[in-house]
């Protein structure tokens, strides 16, 4: 029996993650005043939703399948959760064929050719709302534990104000960024959609708020939809970073001898070249583009997260119950993985949301140094154009100070958020609360510096640590009196 | 373990990551696309004679390993060739471009840690009072500025609104100074925007990790075995909290100083100030290879002589190192 | 030798005009309460707290992890955090009442009169001077005296407790646990002390040189005529040191008397159980017991008793009242109305 919250949020959530997922791909070309019933067909059937290139879902497809299946093989009863994720895989198969027109003779693997996009993406998020139903039904404590979990590590996230400050900013240029469609037509940015005369200080009519550039153009039609390349490139190249990072901060951690050594020589070389000039070099060589730009970020702060979940792993790896586990005869990498990395997890959840905020300052410079992606807008690409056009001589402060803000703000969220998280999962940061100890109040144990300062006090030394640890053996859900009578 | 020891390995490991870093700049300038005979050529002085004369000047007839070797010879005597913007020997490029550099990372390191390391300590010490929370919080803002907007914006208050301080160079174009103190007066007045807008980042950052050094540091017992003596505050704060909590503080003023090059390439190219970090941008735009490969080098030498130095310094400072 | 005053009143009267206390023995404390200030409320660490400490001689304070016996020795010398406080009660020391000196008059109170020693040297000494530097910088302050007079004094104190005075020189992650806090001892015997506090001095060592510095303590004790307090969770270690002795429990004593009462004839259940915990070398082996439950939360304190859910002989009627200090025979004192 599924736990009845998770049920909740799983009924609140997918719905969410459909309309997250679909306005990040809505059409640019349906202004507002086309009419509410025009609108709500762009979530549907229009060809722009669901537009990826055939081999997003073929990577899903893979990864869903290889996972179910392994999850069928390991079960320990049989359950529909490891079917369902089959389900999503062969689904997800079924997009990649028709998007890529495996059948229809001209096969290219980042073809679009599918005007149903719209309609897989909707029956895939489905499945996988079904898959986390199905996996709820069939490990029901394991369930209730992670939502437990999630909702102890909520409560403590909001207390925290800074935390909760960073979270609704951040929230609030999310939504800037999704409703991007909404809020100023695409239309707008086009190099020939003039509004008024160059360098034209801001009016109250709506696209006017902003003055204009200096071709004329609505400062806050650039704004508003620079929002997405920001945030999304930020992202990404966030996630390049700590996967690379983490994996090689883990096992630079755990092994020890040459391997090890190695590693770390690799992490320290890095650390040394200037990043900036070695990025500058790379979109020499490589392009100017989005992409290019998400692959050079995450290549050049990988070395930070890495020292970071090096040393947490280092004393993770000095912990009893690894030990044990080596002295019962588990290979490496399942101790890497079922032991190490939960450990790690806190710390590099916190250093992650840090990252974000390194890797948006990061794009932000690359692009106001005139590498960007010519062709779409960031906030760094619109300093970019006010600085080469001279902004700063007239004062165009207009032109120079929205996108500025927008970038100290979303920088401010999520190093409050970075910063909220790494009180909120490691106990020992936290405001004790018991007699006669001394309360403390934890250091700032992560700082903005994409390397972290100082190594983690640890975590408790239970399998899974902190917080991860869960009630204790003999709780009852069901029968929680709230302490001993 | 002894001085010796000590200094010895540190030395070696610079010595080779130099030489890893060499390396990888002579692997970086080959994989860019193209002919690199054809990259050598500057635009709009295409000819086939030229590209030979690159050829044979750069060995690109030869196989990929005697290249390296050559590249290590001519690295070695510090001939990078010639830039192409400039015709001049690069090393003669960058070596007229490094005192402006020295000079405004000098400057505002020093006013950036005059600043932020005495705000940290005392916000620090006395956390969540008024001034900590000021502070540390403008701190956090300050960090989170990217800093050539920063510059862009003091521009705009500055030198075009308040038309306190000019626009940017290291001197106004086309003017002769007539005695050593009107030059120096000049430079002052053309220097202090840039240092204190370089300044402002590092600040907030030094403060913060002060902040947080120092919050660390209170927690130990031997801070408490000081106020348990009868120390007054003050001499609790500076002869034992800050000691300790300096210790990393010192290698991030070191390694930062080191990162001149990336620091100082924005807040240059908007000031148009004339030092290496405004080579580099100028390079690139320029695909001035020659000179980006040399600047390349010395930036990652910087960081790494920095680091040596940093290492040296900690040795100085912290004894349990020589255990 | 009696633990017990209730009257505050005169005492309160004489320390604000600066009048000298009249009060036993060199230490005494009377009703202490000190409180922690945490967002949900107060923690009461030390509800009530009193004992007395003779001139030259050891008093025990025994208690498990977080009964407030920490605290009580930190505010002794005002060393609270920023969220603790002393909200009532005496700390007569010397004629004075400590609980009402401000941070100035603490200062010249700290080491000279009063010394600590915390558990664990290794972290109780700065990392980055040398220890015999820590040594003399107390001496330098209180008596004003030149660092190269202080540094001799220092070099003096090693021998005494017994390490090569040639090693003043050295930090403290060159010497061994033992040393170190062997360097305590002189450290806190620097400015020639009244009393000197040992918040488990012993804990972090192993049990020889466990027994080397107990014995170091008594001699010194002894041959200086010092008075001492000593924290503990081991009682064995109190048994064997102390004079008398304090057995504390979620902020309170519980029982108060000389050591040879209190172990000879316990009277508290919770000292039973805590003395039968520790297995004796000398009885047939049995099973050790242990206490079970935990200590309640000080936050709210339950009403009456506070050992009353872990108590096996407890009533209901227990956790009515709250209970009063009883003297079961002359200057042994129980904290419990089922002794009476």
């Amino acid at each position: 029996m599924i736990p009845p919250r998770l049920r909740t949020w799983i009924f609140v959530w997918t719905p969410i993650a459909w309309l997250v997922v679909t306005l990040i791909t809505y059409p640019k070309n349906r202004p507002l005043r086309t009419g509410f019933v025009h609108l709500l067909g762009g979530f549907f059937v229009t060809p722009s939703v669901g537009n990826y290139a055939a081999w997003v879902p073929l990577f899903l497809a893979i990864a869903l399948g290889a996972y179910g299946i392994v999850k069928l093989i390991r079960q320990a009863q049989p359950s529909p959760f490891p079917w369902v994720l089959i389900a999503a895989a062969a689904e997800s198969a079924l997009w990649f064929v028709a998007a890529s027109g495996l059948f229809r003779g001209h096969f290219d693997l980042s073809g679009k050719n599918t005007s149903l996009a719209w309609l897989f993406q909707t029956v895939l998020i489905v499945l996988i709302g079904a898959a986390v139903y199905t996996w709820g039904a069939a490990n029901p404590e394991r369930a209730e534990l992670t939502v437990w979990n999630a909702r102890q590590t909520w409560q403590l996230y909001r207390s925290n104000w800074q935390g909760m400050a960073g979270l609704y900013i951040m929230l609030f240029f999310a939504a800037m960024a999704l409703l991007a469609p909404f809020l100023a037509d695409h239309a707008f940015l086009d190099p020939t959609a003039q509004i008024g005369a160059p360098f034209a200080p801001p009016t109250l009519a709506y696209y006017h708020w902003f003055g204009t550039t200096e071709q004329g153009m609505s400062v806050l039609a650039e704004f508003i939809w620079s929002a997405r390349i920001s945030l999304v490139v930020g992202l990404f190249a966030t996630v390049i970073s700590t996967i690379l990072g983490a994996s090689i901060g883990i096992m630079a951690g755990y092994y020890h001898g040459w391997f090890s050594e190695v590693l770390m020589r690799l992490t320290d070389a890095f650390l040394v070249i200037p990043w900036l000039p070695l990025a500058m070099v790379l979109v020499a060589a490589w392009g100017q583009n989005y992409g290019i730009l998400v692959l050079i970020i995450g290549i050049t702060s990988w070395p930070g997260t890495a020292r970071v979940v090096r040393a947490d792993a280092l004393r993770v790896r000095e912990l009893q119950f690894i030990e044990r586990g080596r002295a019962i005869g588990s290979s490496n990498w399942h101790i890497m993985q079922k032991h190490i990395l939960p450990n790690v997890f806190p710390l590099v959840f916190a250093n992650t949301i840090l990252v974000v905020a390194i890797a948006i300052l990061a794009e932000t410079t690359l692009s106001f140094l005139g590498l960007g992606d010519p062709l779409n807008f960031s906030w760094g690409t619109m300093l970019h154009n006010a600085w080469d056009s001279g902004a700063a001589g007239l004062p165009a402060w207009w032109y120079l100070l929205p996108p500025g803000i927008a970038i100290v703000f979303v920088v401010l969220a999520f190093t409050f958020m970075g910063t909220a998280f790494d009180e909120v999962l490691d106990p020992k940061l936290r405001k004790r609360e018991q007699s006669g100890g001394r309360p403390d109040e934890g250091p700032d144990r992560l700082l903005p510096l994409g390397g972290g300062v100082g190594g983690s006090e640890g975590l408790a030394e239970v399998p899974g640590g902190g917080i991860w640890a869960g009630p204790a053996d003999d709780w009852d859900p069901h029968n929680d009196t709230g302490g001993r009578a | 373990m002894d001085k010796r020891r000590y200094f010895t390995r540190k030395i070696l490991n610079a010595l080779l990551t130099i030489v890893l870093i060499a390396s990888f700049n002579f692997v970086l300038f080959r994989i860019l696309p193209g002919d690199p005979a054809r990259l050598l050529v500057p635009k709009g002085r295409f000819s086939m004679d030229a590209m030979a004369k690159q050829r044979a000047n750069f060995h690109l007839n030869k196989p990929m390993w005697e290249q390296f070797v050559y590249y290590w010879k001519d690295t070695v005597q510090l001939k990078f060739g010639d830039s192409f913007a400039q015709k001049r020997p690069v090393a003669q490029v960058v070596g007229e471009r490094i005192w402006p550099t020295v000079l405004l990372v000098g400057t505002g390191t020093i006013i950036a840690t005059a600043i932020g390391l005495v705000t940290g300590v005392i916000a620090g010490w006395r956390r969540n009072s008024k001034f900590d929370v000021i502070t540390t919080n403008s701190g956090m803002v300050m960090y989170s500025m990217p800093t050539f907007w920063v510059c862009l914006i003091f521009i705009m208050i500055f030198a075009t609104w308040l038309r306190w301080f000019p626009v940017g160079r290291m001197y106004d174009p086309g003017v002769v100074y007539t005695s050593w103190f009107s030059q120096f007066t000049a430079l002052m007045h053309h220097l202090f925007l840039p240092a204190f807008t370089f300044a402002i980042t590092y600040m907030g950052e030094y403060h913060l990790i002060v902040r947080s050094s120092l919050t660390g540091v209170m927690r130990e017992d031997y801070v408490l075995t000081a106020r348990a003596k009868g120390l007054s505050d003050s001499n609790v704060l500076w002869k034992h909290v800050v000691p300790n909590a300096m210790l990393p503080t010192v290698t991030l003023v070191m390694m930062n100083i080191g990162f001149v090059l990336s620091g100082a390439i924005l807040t240059e190219a908007v000031f148009n100030w004339p030092g290496l970090g405004l080579l580099s941008y100028d390079s690139m735009v320029q695909r001035d290879y020659p000179v980006m490969q040399a600047v390349f080098l010395l930036g990652s030498v910087a960081v790494i002589v920095a680091n040596l130095i940093a290492d040296i310094m900690y040795y100085y400072l912290d004894p349990r190192v020589k255990a | 030798m009696s633990t017990v005053k209730t009257d505050a009143g005169p005492a309160a009267e004489a320390a604000d005009k600066g009048q000298r206390i009249e009060h036993d023995g060199i230490l005494d404390v009377r009703d202490l309460k000190t409180y922690f200030k945490l967002r949900d409320g107060d923690v009461k660490a030390v509800d009530g707290v009193s004992f007395m400490v003779g001139q030259g001689k050891s008093l025990g304070l025994a208690g498990e992890s977080g009964c407030g016996k920490t605290t009580a020795a930190l505010a002794i010398l005002k060393l609270l955090p920023e969220n603790g406080r002393i909200v009532s009660g005496e700390i007569l020391f010397d004629g004075k009442n400590l609980a009402k000196r401000t941070e100035y008059g603490m200062s010249k109170v700290r080491w000279k009169d009063i010394s600590i020693i915390f558990q664990g040297a290794m972290n109780a000494l700065n990392p980055v001077q040398p220890v015999g530097k820590q040594i003399a910088e107390p001496i330098v302050i209180h008596e004003g005296i030149s660092e190269n007079k202080a540094m001799v004094r220092a070099r003096e104190l090693f021998d005494l407790v017994g390490i090569n005075p040639k090693r003043v020189t050295e930090f403290p992650h060159e010497m061994s646990g033992g040393m170190r806090q062997r360097a305590m001892i002189a450290m806190a015997l620097a400015c020639n002390p009244k009393l000197i506090i040992g918040d488990e001095p012993t804990t972090a060592l192993d049990v020889m040189v466990q027994a080397q510095i107990l014995e170091l303590i008594e001699r010194l004790r002894h041959e200086l005529n010092l008075s001492f307090i000593l924290i503990s969770h081991d009682l064995s270690v109190m048994a064997e040191t102390c004079d008398t002795g304090v057995i504390m429990y979620a902020g309170k004593v519980v029982e108060a008397g000389t050591t040879t009462n209190i172990f000879n004839n316990a009277q508290h259940p919770y000292t039973r159980q805590l003395i039968r915990a520790f297995p004796n070398i000398h009885e047939t082996r049995e099973m050790v017991s242990s206490i079970a439950g935990d200590p309640p939360n000080l936050l709210n304190p339950p009403p009456g008793c506070r050992f009353y859910p872990r108590c096996s002989e407890g009533d209901p009627s227990c956790i009515e009242h709250d209970q009063d200090m009883v003297e079961v025979e002359s200057g042994h004192f129980v904290r419990c109305q089922k002794v009476a």
